[in-house]
């Protein structure tokens, strides 16, 4: 079974990781754009972040045969700094148009401030411009409050709730984004947050409709093989495999294909790290001379 | 400027691309053309890979063959961004030129990176693009560094001893082929040969594979120059 992990931060992780990754079957995943543990003090830190995302950490996954997409956006933290937040937005309509990425993310709410929503709103805005969906980070301090905000800004700013990943759910609010209409994300860690026994009684109680897992690993303690696993502990105990395929791969897909930007094909094939090798016959590449007029 | 080398290679778009995206292509060219011409190609610029295509153009037709360069192996999507550049860059104020060109390839996605790099040899006084040539060897990528090293008259023509010969080498350390360098023929010296003898020593000393290339380079040196004859070689 091809496996997704639609929401994992593989900046802060080393080819050990993308190696197990890959052995363990995940074909794909989407890593946003978030902090990076402290706060960025130059808005060229969050240009160059995002040009890494697009760059190097691309190549970097294809090189383990993954595809590697990226969300981009001003995340809930560092909006609240007031000297680089318009500046960052100011980015955005240039690198949402760029390739590979699939969604405005992470935005949201960290604390609850207002600033947070002011720049939530200004994002949803941007991703309806661009056609984009976006995926939300729900706050981990007073979540349930802030996973309720979140989704009356998702209702007051239109944009349509099929376009909406909610993240980081958990038995409290998983009912409510599940009743609005958008998709639930559960972010799966070894000792906090969403384990997977957790998200199995879940998965009995609610179905696959709409849900989504990841492993949310990033540069603390977490765990890239999280979605594998939860998983193994699904079939386990005894969900069907065909809602185990719905929520480990085709929903992540079907939500991301939303873009406009990655096919389910292109999904569907192993990654190639040179398109172009693909089509050529006389490719330089394969040690040939090409024809140049020299001029 | 750059007028029918930017309109060969978006007929060469056009051609290798869905009926569909030449709206796109043709509105966007006009607007690079337009007085706000060059921040329309930053966007244009980037929204392209995906919009028109991974297909091939066709290098092979007389067109393609007119052209100042060899496009064997660019995109309908590189071949677009190449015109769109070239088409901007003459609207562009003198003093603006390199900086115009150095945004659209440090702040471009790895698309954007090659195009810009192919577009390099066909810009005027393109010697002032040589450091940003020298950095984009620097890359790991190894579809980045192939877009200046491999079928590009660039590096032949604008590197110094030392950068090309660095450029040769991190050839062999890729695993890209050293026959795809054009001008190597001319340049090889003394030097590069002193470096692919210290490289073959540290490969065997680690029990490594020696590339084929390093061997083929040699018989370059040989073929252009008389020499003495090497002791040691394989």
């Amino acid at each position: 079974m091809r496996l997704f992990d639609p929401h994992i931060h593989m900046t802060s992780r080393t080819t050990d990781d993308y190696q197990a990754m890959y052995r363990a079957g995940i074909r794909a995943l989407v890593e946003p754009a978030f902090w990076l543990g402290q706060p960025r003090t130059h808005v060229g830190s969050f240009e160059d972040y995002f040009l890494s995302l697009l760059g190097w950490e691309r190549f970097r996954a294809a090189q383990f045969g993954i595809h590697h997409l990226c969300t981009i956006g001003l995340n809930p933290k560092e909006a609240n700094n007031p000297r680089l937040a318009d500046s960052v937005i100011e980015l955005l309509p240039r690198y949402l148009e760029k390739d590979g990425v699939v969604a405005v993310g992470e935005i949201g709410f960290d604390d609850m401030s207002p600033t947070e929503e002011k720049y939530l709103f200004a994002q949803i805005e941007l991703a309806k411009l661009a056609g984009l969906p976006i995926l939300i980070h729900t706050p981990h301090r007073d979540k349930k409050r802030g996973t309720l905000r979140t989704l009356d800004v998702v209702r007051e700013s239109k944009i349509p709730e099929r376009f909406v990943l909610v993240d980081h759910n958990n038995e409290e609010t998983l009912p409510h984004v599940l009743d609005s209409g958008c998709w639930a994300g559960h972010s799966i860690y070894p000792e906090t947050k969403m384990d997977e026994r957790r998200m199995t009684v879940l998965v009995q109680k609610f179905g696959a409709e709409r849900i989504i897992i990841n492993s949310a690993a990033d540069w603390g303690v977490s765990d890239p093989l999280k979605v594998p696993k939860t998983v193994n502990t699904m079939r386990e105990a005894g969900i069907p495999e065909q809602q185990i395929k719905r929520i480990a791969w085709d929903n992540p897909r079907d939500f991301f294909v939303q873009s406009g930007r990655i096919d389910a094909e292109t999904l569907e094939r192993d990654v190639v790290i040179d398109q172009r090798k693909v089509h050529e016959d006389n490719s330089v590449l394969r040690g040939q001379q090409p024809v140049v007029q020299d001029g | 400027m750059g007028g029918s080398t930017a309109e060969t290679l978006l007929d060469l778009a056009n051609q290798a691309t869905a009926a569909r995206h030449r709206e796109w292509l043709e509105a966007h060219f006009r607007a690079a053309r337009s007085a706000d011409g060059r921040r329309s190609v930053l966007v244009a610029f980037a929204g392209a890979g995906r919009r028109l295509g991974s297909s091939a153009v066709d290098a092979d037709c007389e067109m393609a063959k007119s052209l100042p360069v060899g496009v064997a192996g660019w995109t309908a999507a590189d071949a677009a961004r190449v015109a769109l550049l070239l088409t901007a860059y003459g609207d562009v104020p003198e003093p603006e030129r390199v900086g115009f060109v150095e945004d659209l390839y440090y702040r471009g996605e790895l698309g954007e990176k090659l195009a810009v790099l192919r577009a390099l040899p066909l810009l005027p006084d393109s010697d002032r693009f040589t450091p940003l040539a020298v950095e984009a060897c620097r890359t790991n990528v190894v579809g980045l560094f192939e877009a200046i090293a491999v079928g590009n008259p660039f590096p032949g023509r604008h590197f110094d001893e030392p950068s090309f010969n660095q450029l040769v080498m991190k050839a062999l350390f890729l695993g890209v082929t050293a026959r795809g360098i054009l001008g190597v023929q001319e340049r090889v010296t003394p030097e590069l040969l002193r470096m692919l003898d210290d490289y073959e020593r540290e490969r065997v000393a680690a029990g490594r594979a020696v590339p084929a290339d390093l061997g083929w380079i040699r018989t370059l040196a040989v073929a252009s120059t008389a020499r003495e004859p090497r002791e040691g070689k394989p």
